[in-house]
């Protein structure tokens, strides 16, 4: 079987390749972009839902006389989920990343609660971006950006010379194809 | 005549050349390779065909004199020069100017209503304003009607619009991907058609070269001259129909359902051989079966929640007092009173729905002409689409709701590259109606590349394993107790209790529906390399994917699925429009990683290094080793 295994205790074991035609892809992504994603989630996440908490208290505080410590409570509450969840879900999330770029196709594998595994044949591959946003120029990372006629898919969190190289790679590889 | 393009083949150096102007017919070895070939033929002293400064056209008003000047030195002598740029030049049907008249009246017609309501103090300032507005808009009228025009060169299609913002576009003929025709209720009164050309590059709503109004006679030839051109310089033919013949039925004694009562002349135009006509019996059929009726009573509730007392007045108006007593006995009785109003509204979109199918499908035709289907189809808007058999991605065979006691489906298509599927979900359709026992000869002989046959699928189809009902089943279970639980906390907070009925009725339907589709879910791995999937959402539909049609498979798992050693198969052909992928859930993990195994491309063939095109047909006059490896590193 080649496929995303069952009975899996942890995201990690997932890289073990099987005895069949195509091995899972083993590749990893650079560390660096846990950060990345703690800090996006802590802003897009936690910070929108606290700065609703925090809205929705003081307005209990202000017109319904709430008393202080209870109109807090809700953002309290938010702060307690939110904050360890947006620190711990992009390890998760970094475990569960895998990908490869074999000859034929492109090899993605992601997603903590639904594993994803993506494969995208070369010879339909229309073109390859990488992109740069300002957190990933700070960290020296990259997002490598695939399109097809049915849509784009990406791989993030890459360094900034591994995202070129593969991109260049798959630029090549891509190009060689006659399309149908 | 400064920088005037010249649309001369490549051929200039040769004075006498008896070929002056017709195409030049190469094998396609000669074919230029992609970075060579240019929309344009080039001009020496325009490389890459970008226009000199001083613009790309002559001075205004230049065009259409007669005064044309002096031949170049090897036009002189040619008796009819067919690529002069003048010559060619067509400007739109004049309808068009009453067409932009209206639509900009149209457009300004709240500010128009606004000053003419607005009071009536300085109504000579307002005669003032809407006299300038009126000759503004047949200023602009007149004059992007005469600064437009369409002109079939040598080896492209150009089109020059409007006078403010001048613009030319040429698309050449081998990008040509479909030609759509369409008649909208004005240009048809006034006998003219759009004609809408699009390439793969549009992709977005609009198509990417729109002739406004031409006549509705030259519309068609136009259309035809267009096809047989592209077919012409498309060296590549489809690889759809390789034993297919060129079927050229140009005298089609039939009459055309649409174009026959208006202009017989229009209808032995169109080439091609009919594969299927919509009878007005199957029409009817069609509108009454439609899955349109869930939108239609959208509409209905709309109106009737806005609408009220005006449709009160309708109702005692048509009834007379008896609509009171009714109205009373509704109100007394409410469950009664709902079935009541569910019954009307029903009753009125499906009535909307048989108006809706009529105007969209009435008289539709679809023809084949070697590599492309003609659709016709409309009762006042229209249109006439074209589509390459190899821009077909998909075949899905749908048995609505309705439709599937009676043995009835439609078929439709995702075409890779046509933005009209975008707005309108009918462009997709490849027949709105036809018994299922006829699907397999239809696709035999429209798109013979999806032929199959589905009723094996059917009943020798693989199947998902036991194990994966529970999957079907727990989640619309789980749903319904949500719905059930929200449908209590409101029925305990107020006092009206009927709505309990209709929760009731979801969970009545819910769960043996998900049954039936885990029961309807199955697929099949096609000798001919092609993957038949059978599945049911609402309708029960099967959808035909050729392994090299995909564009990228998906295999899923949650964290169920894992335990249950289950997941999910997508798979994704070219197009975005919806519809462009098909969903197999919670089959057996290894089936699916087996099946997205053998729908990999492994064999597609590799460009010629240097950029030479190479057909799986006709590539053995290529020698790849003569050509330096200048693509792959």
């Amino acid at each position: 079987m080649i496929g995303l295994q069952a009975n899996r205790p942890h995201p990690d074991d997932v890289v073990e390749a099987s005895s069949s035609t195509r091995a899972m892809p083993d590749e990893q992504l650079d560390r660096r972009v846990i950060i990345l994603w703690q800090l996006e989630q802590l802003i897009w996440l936690a910070g929108s839902l606290a700065v609703l908490a925090a809205g929705f208290g003081a307005v209990m505080w202000r017109f319904f006389d709430w008393s202080m410590p209870v109109a807090a409570l809700p953002l309290i509450v938010v702060l307690l989920i939110t904050v360890p969840y947006s620190l711990l879900e992009p390890t998760w999330r970094y475990r569960s990343w895998r990908f490869a770029v074999s000859d034929d196709e492109v090899d993605t594998v992601s997603g903590v609660i639904t594993r994803t595994r993506r494969l995208i044949p070369m010879a339909r591959i229309q073109h390859v971006d990488t992109t740069r946003g300002p957190f990933e120029r700070g960290r020296g990372l990259a997002t490598v950006v695939i399109h097809t006629a049915a849509g784009s898919s990406s791989i993030p969190g890459l360094p900034a010379e591994r995202a070129t190289s593969i991109r260049d790679r798959i630029a090549s590889l891509a190009n060689t194809y006659e399309d149908l | 005549m400064f920088s005037r393009r010249s649309d001369q083949p490549d051929q200039p150096d040769q004075p006498g050349n008896p070929d002056q102007g017709q195409h030049p017919r190469t094998p396609p070895v000669a074919e230029p390779a992609w970075y060579e070939r240019d929309d344009t033929p080039r001009q020496p002293s325009t490389p890459g065909g970008e226009p000199l400064p001083g613009g790309p056209w002559p001075a205004q008003g230049q065009w259409h004199a007669a005064a044309q000047p002096d031949p170049a030195w090897y036009d002189r002598g040619d008796p009819a020069p067919e690529d002069d740029d003048e010559a060619d030049r067509e400007r739109f049907h004049p309808a068009f100017m009453l067409m932009t008249m209206v639509r900009s009246i149209r457009g300004f017609i709240f500010p128009i209503a606004i000053a003419l309501f607005s009071g009536s103090r300085g109504e000579f300032i307002w005669l003032g304003i809407a006299g300038a507005f009126a000759a503004l808009t047949v200023l602009n009228a007149v004059a992007t009607w005469w600064m437009s025009s369409y002109q079939v060169t040598g080896t492209s299609l150009r089109l020059r619009t409007g006078w403010l913002n001048r613009q030319e576009r040429s698309v050449s003929f081998e990008r040509i991907q479909t030609i759509d025709l369409q008649e909208p209720p004005l240009a048809r009164a006034l006998g003219v058609a759009q004609l809408r050309v699009e390439t793969a590059a549009g992709g977005g709503n609009k198509a990417d070269i729109v002739i406004e109004a031409i006549a509705a006679r030259d519309a068609t030839a136009l259309r035809n001259e267009l096809l047989a051109e592209r077919a012409r310089h498309t060296s590549r033919r489809g690889d759809a129909n390789p034993t297919a013949g060129p079927i050229t039925a140009a005298g089609q004694a039939l009459a055309d359902p649409i174009t026959g009562s208006a202009d017989p002349a229009t209808a032995s135009l169109e080439p091609g051989q009919v594969i299927g006509r919509l009878s007005r019996r199957d029409l009817l059929i069609a509108g009454m079966t439609s899955g349109r009726i869930g939108p239609a009573a959208a509409i209905l509730a709309a109106v009737s929640q806005f609408g009220g007392d005006l449709l009160q007045n309708v109702g005692r108006g048509i009834l007379g007092s008896r609509f009171d007593e009714i109205l009373d006995w509704g109100t007394s009785a409410p469950v009664q009173g709902i079935l009541l109003v569910v019954f009307v509204l029903g009753l009125g979109a499906w009535a909307l729905s048989i108006l809706g199918t009529v105007l969209s499908f009435s008289g539709f035709t679809l023809r084949r002409d070697d590599d492309q289907l003609l659709v016709s189809t409309g009762l006042l808007d229209r249109r006439r689409t074209t589509i390459p058999l190899h821009r077909i991605q998909s075949i899905t065979v749908k048995e609505g709701l309705l439709r599937q006691p009676f043995g009835l489906v439609s078929v439709h298509f995702v075409s890779a590259g046509y933005g009209g599927g975008q707005q309108n979900p009918d462009s997709g359709i490849l027949f709105p109606l036809i018994r299922r026992s006829d699907v397999a000869a239809l696709l035999a002989e429209a798109v013979p590349a999806f032929s199959a046959d589905i009723e094996a699928v059917r009943t020798a189809g693989r199947r998902l394993p036991q194990r994966a009902l529970p999957r079907y089943v727990v989640p619309a279970i789980a749903w319904d107790l949500v719905g059930l639980a929200i449908a209590l906390l409101v029925a305990w907070r107020l006092p009206f209790t009927e709505w309990w009925w209709g929760f009731a009725a979801i969970l009545i339907f819910s769960t043996p529906w998900s049954w039936l589709s885990y029961r309807d879910t199955r697929w099949e791995w096609d000798p001919e390399d092609r993957l038949i999937v059978q599945g049911r959402s609402v309708a029960r539909s099967v959808t035909i994917i050729p392994r090299r049609r995909v564009q990228n498979r998906e295999i899923r798992q949650n964290w169920f699925q894992r335990r249950a050693d289950l997941a999910t198969l997508a798979v994704r052909v070219a197009g975005s429009t919806f519809g462009n992928s098909v969903t197999i859930a919670h089959m057996d993990a290894g089936d699916a990683t087996d099946l997205a195994g053998n729908l990999a491309l492994h064999d597609v063939p590799r460009r010629q290094p240097g950029g030479r095109r190479s057909s799986p047909v006709s590539d053995s006059t290529t020698t790849p080793a003569a050509v330096p490896d200048a693509l792959i590193p």
